[in-house]
């Protein structure tokens, strides 16, 4: 008999007696589901799913077992051979390419690295940033670069392979964030192009362009911290705190916000330099100065109450 | 092996291995084309091919070395900053499982009605909390909380056991 049935049946009887064991039932029962759905819930990864995606599962199963040779033997037999020589020409010819200029990936896992190419510029990652680079004037990078990048008296301009889109500069410093879901270029000085699926936008120095789904959306740089993280200095003069969190999260590259009842935030000034390599450093701080209460959940932080 | 069988095997482990071969081996754009290469050498093969006894290990095996091979050839040079040890995964089987738990919960995730699906990926998946759901979709907290117990109803109803 499940729960149902038995809250049913007590709700035919009567009584006092009768009423609190419904009662008793329904707190029992409520508490027991929660029980049950809080356990139910811990065990799938959820957290984990991040970043997985859905790839073109038909076309794929199409393209492997519609392909005409292989169903023709003979014919592929023939083609086979003459494949194979193209194929030894390809290989060997790709082989030389590939020693000439040799591709590097760069892993930064733990720590912010600073990393010197070939061509002279420097480049910044975050943690948890992976760049590849083809050895001479191109990369491809996942998560969040500081480039500062070296004139060529040639003329050749320098690339960023972007999650979605691309930047293209000739000498300047600008910063890119490449993740699934978020995608941002900055420039510190100079100018850069960014393109995207046929559209395209020009940056200048102290302008930044985020993309909003699909949308293209620029806006001037208001934070003097907007690349701060590279530096790994932060620097706070009699700032509204609610600025200053902005600065804080996006330094720490963490999801960090106020609850929405606070409305006070932008009464209390912060005047502070920050070089902690880490957020629970800052927030300890905090919750010195303003009596900041947080919590965490999965990779949010949301600060709860604060006095100033 | 028969076309039923390749179907089978395909359709139960080409997304998962797709993702496998981008999130931990770190292909990105070439993560399809290794999957379909191990896919086309078994369909090329199949007729002197019996059914696999381990189709799990073989694919996520075939997969991994596959994109071995493919980092190899790219000559990439892996560099990590703790100790500048170079930074390869291993195959191991709890990695496989691990990825097809996690596609068969995103293929019932998939499946969710449009606004179930919407608020249990913001709040499940992107760590949002209800009352910033409430205020970006304009609607009340209840009506979230109501549809993320639905959907964990309707995804534990898809995965029967667990």
């Amino acid at each position: 008999m499940n729960l149902r049935d038995n809250i049913n049946k007590l709700n035919e009887s009567d009584g006092r007696k009768q009423a609190d064991l419904i009662q008793m039932w329904k707190n029992e029962a409520s508490s027991n589901l929660q029980s049950m759905k809080a356990e139910w819930e811990g065990q799938l990864p959820l957290d984990q799913l991040k970043g997985f995606q859905q790839y073109p599962v038909a076309e794929a199963f199409e393209k492997i077992t519609s392909e005409p040779y292989h169903k023709v033997v003979p014919m592929w037999r023939k083609w086979a051979v003459a494949a194979l020589f193209t194929g030894l020409l390809a290989v060997s010819g790709l082989y030389l390419y590939q020693r000439a200029s040799a591709n590097v990936t760069i892993v930064a896992e733990a720590a912010i690295h600073h990393h010197k190419l070939n061509d002279g510029s420097e480049v910044t990652l975050d943690k948890n940033t992976r760049l590849d680079y083809d050895g001479e004037r191109a990369v491809a990078i996942a998560g969040r670069g500081f480039f500062k990048v070296a004139k060529k008296d040639s003329g050749a301009s320098f690339t960023v392979e972007l999650n979605k889109g691309k930047v293209t500069v000739l000498g300047t410093r600008f910063s890119v964030t490449s993740l699934p879901g978020e995608v941002e270029v900055a420039v510190e000085e100079g100018r850069v192009k960014y393109e995207y699926e046929g559209r395209s936008i020009i940056l200048n120095a102290g302008e930044r362009m985020k993309l909003s789904g699909e949308d293209i959306v620029s806006s001037p740089i208001l934070s003097p911290n907007q690349f701060s993280w590279s530096a790994q200095v932060l620097e706070f003069k009699n700032t509204p705190l609610d600025r200053a969190i902005q600065d804080i999260g996006r330094h720490f590259h963490q999801n960090l916000s106020l609850a929405t009842e606070i409305k006070s935030a932008g009464k209390c000034l912060l005047t502070t330099r920050i070089t902690s390599e880490n957020i629970d450093q800052v927030l300890e701080e905090l919750k010195l100065l303003f009596q900041i209460q947080y919590h965490k959940s999965g990779d949010r932080y949301v600060i709860t109450s604060m006095k100033c | 092996m028969d076309k039923e069988t390749f179907r089978y095997l395909f359709d139960t482990y080409y997304n998962a291995l797709c993702n496998y071969a981008c999130l931990t081996l770190g292909m990105n754009d070439d993560a399809e084309d290794v999957v379909m290469e191990v896919f086309t050498h078994i369909w090329d093969k199949r007729e002197g091919l019996g059914d696999l006894d381990n189709p799990k290990a073989y694919l996520f095996k075939s997969v991994y070395h596959k994109a071995m091979e493919k980092i190899r050839a790219k000559k990439l040079v892996i560099v990590a900053l703790e100790g500048e040890k170079i930074v390869v995964p291993d195959y191991k089987e709890e990695i496989a499982d691990d990825y097809l738990l996690k596609e068969k919960i995103f293929q019932s995730i998939r499946q969710l009605p449009t606004q179930c699906r919407v608020i249990f990926v913001k709040s499940k998946i992107e760590g949002m909390s209800h009352k910033e759901i409430a205020q970006e979709m304009q609607i009340a907290v209840k009506t979230i909380e109501n549809q993320i117990t639905k959907a964990f109803k309707l995804i534990r109803k898809q995965l029967n056991t667990i």
